[in-house]
């Protein structure tokens, strides 16, 4: 057992902390490359201690890198013992099981040492702009045609660049300048973290992290705890179908809060599929662990001690724990499904504290082609639709979730590549009608202006299978996607001929409670902002406008106070 | 008469602070009223009125009156402004409201997006489309503006935003709007986002121009009756306004994009940091304001302030990045973090010490105020301390009750972690430096700089308590603390220069840039800038003008702003460029990459020489020394007996060590152990922090100092 630190001198040097993780940050985003890490955020940077628990991350970071990275770390210190590490080595991996989930995420960590001794590691994870094989999309059959896939190496040893590797980088990406440069922010930062945290540690006169880490780790472990204590034992279950590739997929959750822990478990979803929707047992982790962080423990910091309270289980071999060598690069269509799943257990249990169905995952839409005059461009839509309702509140409009993945302006966007951004507007109907209403998804609308064919790679789902409501909250719209009014597949490649215009539009988010009982100065707010048409809230069950009293049969449907 | 009174007036939203300044003798003279929110410029008036009265001027020896008000962000936080519309582009009505999807915090499922100034019905769209390169794919179609004119006409509209996609490269569509408007419904207020915020991206462009517009008709009126009551009380005097740039500008043009006052007082607080290392000969400082709320923070290397161009206005959570409006508005950078002297102190959810960011405000306030506030506060932690006197806060206005801070202490910190009172206020402290410190050192490394080569500035109220201690934890050796730090946004309005910034987009890969039109833009914004200064009275042959560009490697996201040649530029100006970007590269990140490099936005900033300020000061004639009193001091580990001296009768030339406690109206400041601090004349203290003290706590100095250690070569 470490020895706690008083709390006085944890707080401040917790703060401490803090700001040195977002300094790293700020560097990663400032000198990196891909739009990936600095539009769309996604990358995490982070501080562990000597044995690997994650201590802090930067305040906005992806939050499945937050959950995956500790378990990196386990596979380095399995690959590389404690005691084979010097100071200003690097040594990362992108391989799905022990990193991210998928190849294009790069994790990274460098020790820090104190009088000789591993004290801590500076670490982060970031998406790469490319990693070779097939363009990222959902359509490989095993993880071979996704790219480039290498294990925990020494890509940095003692401050020397191993020169073969980063070679053998070069050669396997399409864009060799901007992964590398995305690769040099990456040791960069690390680099800025590790003299912090010997600044840190000199100033406190530390011989290591470890009585701070184990000051935050069991305070957070002791408020998760708490938490847990307001949400009524029991188990709870959820389960939901989603669009998959060739055939429906079917995810289902049991969660057990019993004696302070919460266990998730998701015996009974479908085996993995030789699509690249497979989400590894890392990246299931963190997308779980997440939702129930936001539910619970919202205030928490996020570093080990939660992780202490949860349990995760998954069969191998099904969609949320594949087995080598199954295709995974789309996993964040499946993954990004667990919040539902995690909210829709605990609206069982603790209903205030989450919401209905989201539109998740988000869509993300790969324009690729040629300018006119002969440039190659490449495009990516990163839209997102509307939150599910809550017992309080309507959802909100257009919000990404889970990951917080921005979109691009539409004037950059039309610098970027020969295509005319037609609309972006609320998407009006689209949410699920309920006593308090989702979120509106939006349309959005591309045409190509280029005079050679474009071709679109698309991720998409909920297609089939709109954001459900809760408590007889009733369905958001479905997504869609169309060229020219005609259906498109929704995930898959689409060569897009000149002057032909793309529709991508993106679900609401599930309604809660039944639509009867919505407040008629609700109703009327959204009529009156024309989110809604006149007799779209009728058709949902909405109590009837313009002054009629409520009929018969709706006083009856009306659930007793 | 003889016109040499300069008149700096800051209208918070509590208090109207005004400075005099008497150009020849250099006599300066501060006043405070209340505001009068409801109708500012009579507070202003009568004010001022009352201030000339009792430093017996008159109106008509007012040579210059600068003012800077917290009104527009106020309009904007209250949600208080005009009836506004929106005309924009058919499919992009709703950008205000989906904004870029993020959420601005990561973990909150309740939290709140900010509302749009303009709601949705009056949002409106008309058939027009301009390409990226400002070619029309679409005309606009001067029947559908009619119609949504008359739509916002019906619906009581006083004030309309008109934003077009890619307006910033061709204003015509917007300009023709402008000129139906003023033909067809002239009391209407227009703000078109081609003259507010030529730049590009859709998103904050809107919001900067539907933030122009919501909050224009408003200070006009408000504008406009000011200069009147001015010259009713016999003002012949200039009258300026203070922009959040640092510059200040004529009325006239002030009315026209208001948005840019947004962030003036914190601009002449960062200006009066300038001014006052002018006077002392320091050019690199960090500005140091700390008070009631909020301590901001402001670079200041080589005379100049950091600057930014955006900025957040009307946080729905103060300090939550992204939880505001966007706004395109250039700014003097700096960071403002939740620590003032009314921030509350607590226990939080992982039994921590949690400082801020809540605050007791002013009412109920500290619980040393003895007003009903029962939570502990910075304020408190200080008076327990030793570091105020309960019996001269504000001067002995406002009595202080040390019992009430003591149990305030005990019962919210002192019980929960197990600590005295004194224990816990010294915690307390310990937690708001850090923070405060290790805000200050990010910002610092961020730009690439190595906090010790600083000099701390600290004035508001509770700048001078805490400034010696994040000093010390930065690594700072030198502190300076002028006098009368409480008013100082509104002396720095007077030190501020006439200055106008323009910026316009022309994205292009470096080798790929045409100078002809690079020059162009430039002329024409330089041409703008120089009508401006002089239509407010600056002199042409002073007007001096200062061009630099963002840039970045091509597929990076963040620019950095490089400097430009002056004249007519040639191809040239590629190599130079070029160069002057890898040069400033290498400083922010320490290496240089082999990538092509693109310009986004080009900028001039056209500006008449800062005015030239004399002060004067008079010690009073009385022993500096009031007293002794015990006072805490951590690297001391515990009480001192300390001396207490009267600012006011610290004459130029004295020198002190530290610990020491100065006493002014205002403010306290606060020395620690070891420190030596010098009056120079105009009465300013220099402080050279202890040795003790800077040995103590340094959150991240020095940035590349490991490395250098470490590398391998």
């Amino acid at each position: 057992m470490r020895e706690a630190m008083d709390p006085v001198s944890l707080s401040v040097l917790w703060n401490r902390l803090i700001a040195s993780v977002d300094e790293a940050a700020a560097t990663l985003v400032r000198t990196a490359f891909s739009t990936v890490v600095r539009e769309s955020n996604d990358f995490a940077c982070q501080v562990l201690d000597a044995a690997g628990n994650n201590l802090a991350q930067n305040s906005v970071a992806a939050p499945s890198f937050v959950g995956t990275m500790p378990r990196t770390m386990r596979h380095f210190l399995e690959r590389f013992p404690l005691e084979t590490w010097r100071e200003g080595d690097v040594v990362m991996t992108n391989d799905p099981w022990m990193g991210t989930g998928h190849l294009p995420d790069f994790s990274l960590a460098m020790p820090v040492f104190r009088k000789g001794k591993l004290a801590a590691f500076a670490a982060n994870v970031a998406h790469m702009p490319d990693i070779g094989g097939t363009i990222w999309g959902a359509d490989a059959t095993q993880v071979f045609e996704e790219g480039l896939r290498i294990l925990p190496t020494r890509m940095v040893r003692e401050g020397q660049m191993n020169e073969h590797l980063v070679e053998m980088i070069a050669a396997n990406v399409r864009v060799p300048d901007l992964t590398l440069g995305d690769l040099n922010a990456q040791i960069a930062a690390c680099r800025m973290q590790v003299q912090r945290l010997e600044r840190i540690m000199d100033d406190a006169d530390l011989d290591d992290l470890n009585g701070l880490a184990e000051g935050i780790i069991s305070r957070t472990e002791a408020a998760m705890t708490a938490a847990l204590a307001g949400v009524p034992q029991g188990e709870y279950r959820y389960s939901l179908e989603t669009d998959g590739f060739d055939w429906p997929l079917t995810i289902a959750l049991r969660v057990v809060v019993k004696d302070g822990r919460i266990l998730c478990d998701y015996t009974g979803t479908s085996s993995q599929v030789p699509r690249g929707l497979n989400s590894v047992y890392n990246y299931t982790y963190a997308y779980t662990a997440y939702p129930l962080k936001c539910a619970l423990a919202p205030e928490v910091p996020n570093n080990e001690g939660i992780c202490r309270r949860i349990d995760v289980t998954v069969p191998e071999g099904t969609l949320l724990n594949p087995r080598y060598p199954a295709p995974v690069g789309a996993r964040n269509i499946t993954g990004h499904f667990l919040s539902a799943l995690v909210f829709g257990a605990l609206f069982q249990a603790v209903p205030h504290l989450v919401m209905a169905e989201p539109a998740a995952p988000a869509n993300r839409s790969v324009f690729t082609g040629f300018w006119d005059t002969g440039e190659p461009f490449s495009l990516l839509f990163f839209t997102s639709g509307g939150l599910g309702a809550q017992t309080h509140r309507d959802g909100l409009t257009c919000a990404a979730f889970p990951s917080n993945a921005g979109f691009a302006s539409a004037e950059i966007s039309e610098n970027a590549a020969p295509v005319q951004v037609t609309q972006k507007s609320i998407r009006v109907n689209s949410a699920g009608a309920g006593r308090f209403r989702g979120g509106f998804g939006q349309d959005i609308g591309v045409r190509v202006l280029c005079k050679g064919p474009v071709t679109l790679s698309v991720l998409m789902d909920r297609v089939k299978h709109p954001p459900r409501g809760l408590a007889g909250g009733g369905p958001a719209a479905a997504a869609a996607i169309v060229r020219n009014g005609e259906p498109i597949p929704s995930k898959g490649r689409t060569v897009l001929q000149p002057g032909d215009t793309v529709l991508i539009s993106c679900a609401g988010g599930g309604g809660l409670g039944d639509p009867v009982d919505r407040a008629p100065a609700l109703i009327q707010q959204d009529l009156a902002n024309g989110l809604i048409t006149p007799g779209w809230g009728e058709r949902q069950g909405h109590p009837q406008q313009g002054g009629r009293q409520p009929r018969v049969e709706d006083a009856r449907r009306h659930r007793s106070p | 008469m003889e016109r040499r009174l300069r008149i700096g007036i800051d209208i918070g939203g509590t208090f109207t602070d005004f400075v005099a300044v008497d150009s020849v003798t250099g006599d300066i003279r501060v006043d405070k009223c209340l505001t009068t929110p409801d109708n500012p410029a009579i507070g202003v008036t009568v004010g001022l009125l009352r201030f000339l009265q009792r430093i017996q001027r008159s109106a008509g020896e007012i040579h210059t009156v600068v003012h800077g008000t917290t009104l527009v962000a106020n309009t904007l936080i209250e949600r208080k402004g005009a009836r506004t519309g929106l005309i924009t582009t058919r499919g992009f009505r709703d950008i205000p409201e989906i904004g870029n999807e993020i959420r601005y915090d990561l973990y909150d499922l309740n939290l709140v997006p900010p509302e749009p100034l303009a709601p949705r019905p009056l949002r409106l769209e008309v058939d027009e489309r301009l390409g990226h390169d400002g070619a029309v794919h679409t005309p606009l179609d001067p029947q559908q503006v009619e119609g949504v004119a008359r739509q916002l006409r019906d619906a009581g509209v006083e004030s309309i935003a008109v934003c077009f996609l890619h307006s910033f490269r061709n204003p015509a569509h917007e300009e023709a709007v402008l000129q139906w408007l003023s033909a067809h419904w002239p009391e209407v207020d227009v703000s078109l986002s081609s003259r507010v915020s030529p730049e590009i991206r859709e998103f904050p462009r809107m919001s900067t121009t539907l933030a122009n517009a919501y909050v224009r008709p408003l200070m006009r009126r408000y504008l406009r009756q000011l200069e009147r009551d001015l010259r009713g009380l016999g003002m012949a005097g200039s009258f300026y306004a203070m922009l959040s740039s640092g510059g200040i500008t004529g009325v006239e043009d002030a009315q026209e994009v208001p948005i840019r006052l947004v962030e003036s007082g914190p601009a002449g607080g960062a200006q009066a940091a300038v001014f006052y290392g002018t006077m002392t000969g320091e050019r690199d400082l960090l500005s140091f304001d700390m008070g009631g709320t909020t301590a901001k923070i402001c670079l200041i290397v080589d005379g100049q302030p950091s600057r930014s161009t955006s900025f957040e206005a009307a946080r729905v959570q103060r300090f939550k990045k992204g939880s505001g409006l966007p706004l395109n508005v250039p700014v003097l950078e700096m960071i403002e973090i939740g620590a003032g002297g009314g921030s509350i102190a607590g226990v939080n959810a992982l039994g921590l010490l949690q400082v801020g960011p809540r605050s007791a405000g002013s009412a109920p306030g500290p619980a040393c105020y003895g007003l009903g506030g029962d939570r502990p506060t910075v304020t408190d932690a200080d008076l327990i301390l030793g570091y105020l006197d309960p019996n001269y806060f504000l001067g002995g206005e406002i009595p202080l009750y040390p019992d009430r801070a003591r149990e305030a202490v005990v019962a919210h910190v002192g019980q929960p972690l197990h600590l005295d009172a004194t224990a816990g206020a010294a915690a307390i402290c310990a937690v708001v430096n850090t923070n405060m410190a290790s805000a200050a050192a990010v910002h610092i490394a961020e730009r690439g700089f190595d906090p010790r080569r600083f000099t701390l500035i600290a004035f508001g109220g509770a700048g001078p308590v805490h400034g010696y201690s994040v000093a010390a934890s930065l690594g700072i050796r030198t502190m300076l603390v002028p006098l009368a730090a409480g008013t100082t946004s509104a002396l720095g309005f007077l030190a501020a220069p006439l200055a106008v910034e323009l910026g316009r987009s022309y994205m292009e890969r470096l080798s790929r840039v045409d100078w002809q039109r690079a020059n162009a833009i430039f002329t024409d914004m330089e041409e703008a800038g120089r009508r401006t200064i002089l239509a407010a009275g600056g002199r042409a042959e002073e007007i001096r003008i200062t061009r630099t560009a963002d840039m970045r490697y091509i597929s990076q996201g963040y620019e950095i702003e490089v400097p430009l040649p002056g004249g007519h530029l040639a191809p040239a100006a590629t190599a130079l460029a070029d160069a002057a970007f890898h040069e400033e590269y290498r400083r922010l990140y320490g290496r240089s990459l082999d990538v092509p490099v693109e310009i986004l936005s080009w900028r001039v900033r056209v500006a008449a020489p800062a005015p030239r300020v004399r002060l004067a000061f008079q010690p009073a004639g009385r022993d500096p020394l009031k007293g002794r009193r015990p006072v805490y001091f951590a690297e001391a580990g515990g009480f001192v007996d300390c001396p207490v001296y009267d600012r006011y009768a610290m004459r130029p030339g004295a020198e002190v060590e530290g610990p020491a406690i100065f006493e002014e109206r205002e403010s306290t400041s606060m020395v620690g152990p070891g420190a030596r601090v010098q009056v120079d004349a105009d009465l300013t203290l220099h402080v050279k922090v202890g040795v003790q003290a800077a040995a103590t706590p340094a959150p991240h100095a020095g940035p590349r100092r490991a490395r250098d250690q470490r590398s391998v070569s």
